[in-house]
């Protein structure tokens, strides 16, 4: 049975969309399953230290990730229309397609508020933390030693892939290089 | 076709265009599709061909932006805009005016959360609203710690169902989403 301090952290419906377990997915780093070009372009514009620079503010970002699961050809359907490109755009939506996922987020900085210290060390949330809306800068002026800040990050698929030349990893991504190289079944 | 007379012709068809979307309402909007797929025929990939028609393409960019990423309910688009992205991605590539292009390329940084989400204003209200779910939940348990009065992901998602898709009608909210608590440097679980 799954609990509500766990499910907080990741929900099942990650499993479906980061198209791994919840288990592994509670190791990872997001900006490290996305592929290159979307963490080149979260940087290039929302800056470096994308969650670090968030005041209180949700954000808005689409970005793709590495997967494979996909369930239906609903993407690959709705994206006919867009043969503008011709051939070099058919490419990208292949390697898209086969390889990859886009999701949108909504993101905000929230402070976590342990009614119990010891719980933030260890995060074991059985019970016991409130929770609320987030301000870096108010933050840093908190003396309270169980206050965390955390990004709550809402997710879902995209329709349609962002536009980046994905043809391209086909010769540079060693992830998907890796992938085109497979013998097909 | 001889060029002058095929470029009045899109110039006719671009104009019908802009008056339909500025006439489109709840009551008319399945007329949109038909409208959407004739300007993406319209919108040929000869610049040559679309430069005398900047003006036209300009006014329907505009207000089918307009009508996309208002927060004005009686002027928004009843519903997600098939085939908008593909348009502006079109339009993107003629010689339109720089701050047009500026708007098509915020409203394609994050073209869904137009459709499914709201701006980032809004948004504050929203989590605002969902965090007090979380409280109110998170209170039960601070009251009766029995862990089987622990709210599940089920009871979760229809408190946010309810707030996030409330503007919706059935069928058009993805309800595929996740929620998910990071740290500030985009880690998963190390607090």
């Amino acid at each position: 049975m799954f609990f509500f301090n766990t499910l907080v952290m990741a929900d099942r419906m990650a499993e479906s969309l980061y198209d791994m377990k919840q288990s592994d997915l509670l190791k990872q780093n997001l900006f490290e399953i996305m592929i290159p070009f979307s963490v080149h372009h979260l940087k290039k514009t929302m800056g470096e230290s994308i969650f670090s620079s968030m005041d209180g503010q949700a954000k808005n970002f689409s970005f793709t990730i590495y997967s494979q699961k996909k369930s239906d050809m609903t993407l690959s359907v709705k994206c006919e229309p867009m043969k503008i490109q011709e051939e070099e755009y058919d490419e990208d939506l292949i390697i898209y397609n086969k390889y990859l996922q886009s999701l949108s987020a909504k993101a905000a900085l929230i402070d976590l508020n342990f009614e119990r210290p010891e719980e933030l060390k260890k995060f074991e949330l059985s019970y016991g933390f409130t929770v609320n809306l987030g301000n870096s800068a108010l933050l840093s002026a908190k003396t309270s030693s169980n206050i965390k800040p955390v990004i709550l990050l809402l997710v879902r698929k995209n329709q349609l892939p962002q536009k980046f030349k994905y043809s391209l990893m086909k010769i540079h991504d060693p992830i998907i290089k890796k992938n085109e190289s497979k013998p097909n079944i | 076709m001889e060029k002058s007379l095929l470029i009045e012709l899109l110039r006719s068809d671009l104009k019908h265009a802009l008056t339909i979307i500025k006439e489109v309402t709840s009551q008319n909007y399945s007329s949109w599709n038909q409208v959407a797929e004739s300007i993406l025929q319209r919108l040929q990939p000869n610049k040559n061909l679309m430069m005398p028609l900047t003006k036209e393409v300009e006014d329907l960019t505009i207000a089918l932006l307009m009508r996309i990423t208002t927060k004005l309910p009686s002027i928004r688009f009843p519903e997600p805009v098939p085939h908008v992205k593909e348009i502006f991605k079109r339009v993107r590539e003629l010689s339109l005016s720089p701050i047009i292009i500026d708007g098509i390329n915020e409203f394609l940084l994050t073209p869904d959360s137009h459709f499914y989400g709201r701006k980032v204003d809004e948004d504050i209200a929203l989590l605002k609203q969902q965090l007090d779910v979380f409280q109110s939940y998170l209170s039960k348990c601070s009251d009766n710690q029995k862990k089987d009065v622990c709210p599940t992901i089920i009871h979760l998602e229809n408190s946010l169902d309810s707030l996030e898709f409330d503007n919706m009608t059935s069928g058009q909210a993805d309800r595929e989403y996740s929620l998910c608590i990071l740290d500030v440097n985009g880690n998963f679980s190390k607090f």
